[in-house]
């Protein structure tokens, strides 16, 4: 329903009187920020796959003046999944925004970097087979959660704070079938074809980088 | 009529038919005068033999106040389910010493003392108390027993609800077990799902720790999931242990996760607030209420002053206080008016305050004209919370002219307040002087319905000063809850 016009020129008076906004305690960061999961070590890389490998990345892409910061929970993160890149502008940037911002701070490289428009090439295949089979892998061998955990987080009547990858962890047995009273969780896979697959993916990686110095003869 | 017409007669129906549907009709009109005059010269004569029976009872019992007589027992009868230990527990404070004085009144004051316990541990649904004449064969003729003929309430109950209440609305399912071991120990379970309030756990269980019934001690587990996506875009989750004997010692588990319908929605601070956080505190609370009704009172003043320590373990350090302050007073019969003023102060001791623990002021119930939890700092969107706040308030609460019966009341108000990060490069002194010296003031009239216990407010208001990113509400305004402003 809208407001009668009458009451709008009323209300556009008011307030009569304006401060300025109560003071923010937060300050912007004035260097881009990378979000990422914590690890044990002491050198910066982190624990988690996915954040290694946009380390990786914004490395291999030349950036220089990238902070990272560890004290974020994957909840508050775009989608709840880390890394998260904070920009000038108090922007946050999802995982698959960051080759944006790059090409934009950077500019349009010619093929990416690469020698040839053939390397660019086949650097994308190669890489689509480390997403594939190498990234589930490296997923998988994490440290799954036990299942006092499982239970706990079945029973609860509150939503769960575990990383959506969690649920493909799962290498505990649910104690589910057709005779169960519990609901099914979690995802069965086979591990022994995810670790023949990985396995075959390294050997052939290892056979095509041989004796290179950069991946795939890139500047 | 014939002998041989006897079955006609029987069965036949011979007019006019006799009209028996009122059988007053012919009766005189002085013989109904009569009657009704007769029945209330009755009624008065049996009212005033009753009254001067009591006079009667009274008197013999003045003559006879100070006359001795010895309380030898107490007795509970039918108190199958409650511990003689506990009745013991709770009745001996309350008789005569045995080498004191006993009287007619002390045995008087006793009995009333003793059925106002029983009555208040919430065991029984009546107490009938009896004096007999002592049953023990040594005893004195002035030694008597006191006996209580008791009905005690069911041990089971299960009920369902549907409340409203400082701006939310839920419903809600109660499990109670009364008098669980026998000593008025109860045991409860709450489930609820509101409209703010998603979803509400709570089991506690309580036990009388005095025998005055004045003190319980209360272990209680609780879970609650809250939805802030309109000032905040972000739910919480708060589960916890709660151990309390007036002063509380709370152990908490809390979750803070980022509602994220669309990436640009949520601001950056929520997000870094985002996680799990625990803390354990110790808090005081002190309230006196001498108001005569506590959601619309007319004579009277109440004081809340609530602190929190935390820091004993957990992510959250701070020193919070916060009180709340209302006073009531009739001007001319049917006009009253309500001052309020309330103030909070979150000091962070090691770490930065978090998201939960901050203060949120703003909507129908707070500062009016603003929206709910609409004042203080901001990124975008979003709420960030405060450490610092003030709010004051008078309400002027009429009757409608000529119907000063009627439930609804006119109402005008004038509310003001501000809430603030406290600056730590500046002194309390500085920060307060800065807090007070730029409020959000607002005015309105409006109309006021009591539901007893709720409050509900239909007002027309408008803010008169604001801050920048303060979220207004012009115009209609509607309130529901326990506490106003």
């Amino acid at each position: 329903m809208q407001v009668p016009l009458g009451f709008q020129r009323i209300f556009s008076s008011f307030p009569l009187h304006s401060w300025p906004s109560a003071p923010e305690s937060r300050k912007p960061p004035t260097e881009p920020t990378l979000w990422i999961h914590p690890s044990n070590h002491v050198d910066g890389l982190s624990g988690d796959v996915d954040c290694l490998k946009w380390q990786a990345y914004l490395a291999l892409r030349g950036l220089k003046n990238i902070r990272v910061r560890t004290d974020v929970h994957p909840q508050g993160a775009i989608d709840h999944r880390l890394p998260n890149l904070h920009v000038e502008g108090d922007r946050l940037l999802p995982p698959h925004g960051i080759p944006a911002w790059v090409d934009e701070k950077l500019g349009k490289q010619k093929w990416e970097g690469y020698i040839s428009e053939a390397a660019q090439d086949e650097s994308r295949a190669w890489v689509s087979l480390l997403q594939g089979h190498v990234h589930a892998a490296l997923i998988f061998a994490k440290h799954p959660p036990s299942l006092k955990e499982t239970l706990l987080e079945m029973l609860s009547p509150f939503p769960s704070f575990t990383p959506p990858t969690a649920n493909l962890q799962s290498t505990v047995v649910p104690m589910t079938g057709f005779l169960s009273l519990l609901p099914p969780i979690g995802i069965r896979v086979d591990a022994e074809s995810i670790n023949t697959e990985y396995a075959q993916a390294i050997q052939a990686l290892s056979d095509r980088l041989s004796t290179d110095k950069w991946f795939l003869g890139s500047e | 009529m014939d002998p041989g017409d006897s079955s006609d007669s029987l069965w036949s129906i011979r007019p006019p038919l006799q009209n028996s549907s009122n059988p007053k009709d012919q009766e005189p009109v002085e013989l109904q005068k009569l009657r009704k005059w007769q029945q209330e010269r009755m009624a008065k004569k049996l009212h005033s033999d009753y009254e001067h029976a009591i006079m009667r009872l009274s008197d013999v019992l003045t003559d006879n106040m100070h006359s001795p007589l010895h309380i030898a027992s107490v007795r509970i009868l039918n108190a199958k389910q409650t511990r003689a230990s506990f009745l013991e527990w709770l009745i001996n404070p309350l008789r005569p010493a045995i080498t004191a004085h006993q009287d007619v009144e002390t045995t008087l004051h006793a009995i009333q003392n003793i059925s106002e316990i029983l009555r208040r541990s919430d065991n029984f649904e009546a107490v009938v108390p009896s004096l007999e004449r002592s049953r023990d064969e040594l005893s004195h003729p002035q030694d008597v027993d006191l006996v209580f003929k008791t009905i005690e309430k069911g041990k089971y109950a299960l009920k369902t609800s549907t409340t409203a209440g400082q701006g939310e609305v839920d419903a809600s399912v109660n499990a109670f077990v009364r008098n669980v071991f026998g000593g008025a120990e109860t045991l409860s379970l709450h489930m609820a799902y509101g409209s703010t309030t998603k979803k509400t756990f709570q089991g506690s269980f309580s036990a009388p720790i005095t025998p005055d019934l004045n003190t319980w001690a209360d272990l209680s587990a609780y879970g609650v999931l809250k939805d802030h996506s309109l000032f905040a875009s972000c739910s919480e989750v708060r589960r916890g242990v709660k151990a309390s004997i007036r002063a509380y010692i709370q152990s908490r588990m809390g979750c803070l996760e980022s509602n994220d319908n669309g990436s640009d929605r949520v601001c950056t601070s929520i997000r870094e607030s985002a996680g799990q956080t625990t803390k354990s505190s110790i808090s005081y609370t002190f309230l006196k209420d001498t108001r005569d009704h506590p959601t619309l009172g007319t004579r009277g003043y109440s004081t809340k002053l609530y602190h929190e320590l935390a820091g004993l373990g957990g992510d959250a350090s701070f020193y919070k206080v916060e009180t709340e302050n209302h006073l009531s007073r009739t001007l001319i019969p049917g006009l009253s008016v309500s001052l309020s003023a309330c103030s909070g102060l979150l000091w962070s001791l090691s770490r930065p305050s978090l998201f939960p623990d901050r203060f949120q002021i703003g909507g129908p119930t707070s500062l009016r004209s603003f929206k709910i939890n609409g004042l203080g700092p901001k990124d975008g969107p979003d709420s960030l919370g405060g450490e610092l706040y003030w709010l004051a308030g008078v309400s002027a609460i009429s009757d409608i002219p000529k119907k000063p019966d009627w439930p609804i009341k006119i109402h005008a108000y004038l509310n003001a307040g501000r809430l603030d990060v406290v600056d730590r490069s500046s002194s309390v002194a500085e920060n307060v002087r800065r807090t007070i010296t730029k409020p959000s003031i607002s005015a309105g009239v409006g109309l006021l319905y009591m539901f007893d216990p709720v409050r509900v407010e239909l007002n027309f208001g408008l803010p008169l000063v604001a801050s920048q990113g303060d979220r207004m509400r012009k115009g209609i305004q509607v309130g529901f809850g326990l506490e106003f402003l």
